[in-house]
């Protein structure tokens, strides 16, 4: 039987979904979640959580400009030179 | 003016130059990054001028040809952990970090939906301000290492080296913060009778083929 146990899979499935696993690594966990259900359900969970923390982070800073006083101040700050800082 | 001073000087010019043309644009950016750290729009300008100085001033340092995102946030990280947090008295991580395990007991053990298929759907349908109301209740070194991570999309080796923290200290704090909005955004769905709504039928104990449809 080719693949690890659910556990293993469990333990390293946002590490498989981030890219953070090298191609021997995956390869258990990728044949694992193939033939698990739960573990497939469990990825979905992981990747739903991660798209939705992503999609309202970025709404919300879309959403809430600086404003253009920070810009302004801190060209101010840079035409004064590095030696301010 | 010598000729060493005058080269000084082109060389000042041309990292000015570079500085506005590279950095600038990361302002937008760095703003977002600054609101879900101090959680507060003043702080959050505060925070993003101070970076941009601090990163002005060491922009010599800077190696040209690597990454200016990630050395301007573990500016800005630094920053924050250095002036911000100290004013907010938020009690002491390890503290946080000791209670987690128990407290958490394992999210997946908490899920009562009637199936992890029905809870990636409900959490894909949360509301946004739910969803970030449960970021900013997290506490800060998990949630600044979700937004990283999940927004940012910097893998582990980066934020560690942002956050000057080892990996697998990155990875626990993303294992926790993960857990608990988990934990939070299921409250929420069973709150709205997400993930009842097929509770008709036995909970428990679904065929692996029908769970898995």
């Amino acid at each position: 039987m080719s693949g690890c146990g659910c556990e293993e899979a469990r333990a390293n499935l946002y590490e498989l979904l981030r890219g953070e696993l090298c191609a021997e690594e995956s390869l258990p966990i990728r044949q694992h979640i193939e033939r698990c259900p739960n573990c497939r359900d469990e990825q979905a969970v992981c990747i739903s959580l991660t798209d939705v923390v992503r999609r309202a982070c970025e709404d919300e800073r879309d959403a809430n400009c600086p404003p253009e006083e920070l810009r302004d101040a801190i060209l101010r700050a840079l035409g004064k030179g590095p030696s301010r800082v | 003016m010598t000729a060493a001073s005058e080269q000084d000087d082109s060389e000042q010019t041309r990292l000015e130059a570079r500085f506005a043309d590279e950095a600038l644009p990361l302002l937008d950016q760095l703003y977002g990054a600054a609101m879900k750290m101090t959680r507060n729009p003043q702080d959050a300008q505060d925070l993003v001028q101070e970076t941009f100085l601090k990163a002005y001033a060491a922009f010599a340092s800077f190696q040209e040809g690597t990454n200016l995102k990630a050395w301007l946030y573990r500016i800005m990280t630094n920053s924050y952990i250095n002036t911000y947090r100290k004013r907010q008295r938020e009690p002491f991580l390890g503290a946080v970090e000791e209670l987690e395990d128990w407290q958490l007991g394992g999210a997946e053990s908490t899920t009562a939906m009637s199936a992890r298929s029905a809870e990636a759907e409900a959490i894909d349908r949360t509301p946004a301000s739910v969803v970030t109301d449960a970021i900013n209740a997290l506490p800060e070194d998990f949630r600044i290492a979700v937004y990283l991570a999940d927004v940012e999309g910097f893998s582990y080796q980066e934020i560690a080296d942002i956050a000057e923290i080892p990996i697998g200290t990155v990875m626990s704090r993303l294992h926790r913060g993960r857990a608990r909005l988990r934990k939070t955004l299921g409250e929420y769905a069973r709150e709205q009778g997400v993930g009842l709504e097929d509770g008709s039928k036995p909970k428990k104990k679904k065929s692996a083929k029908e769970a898995a449809k």
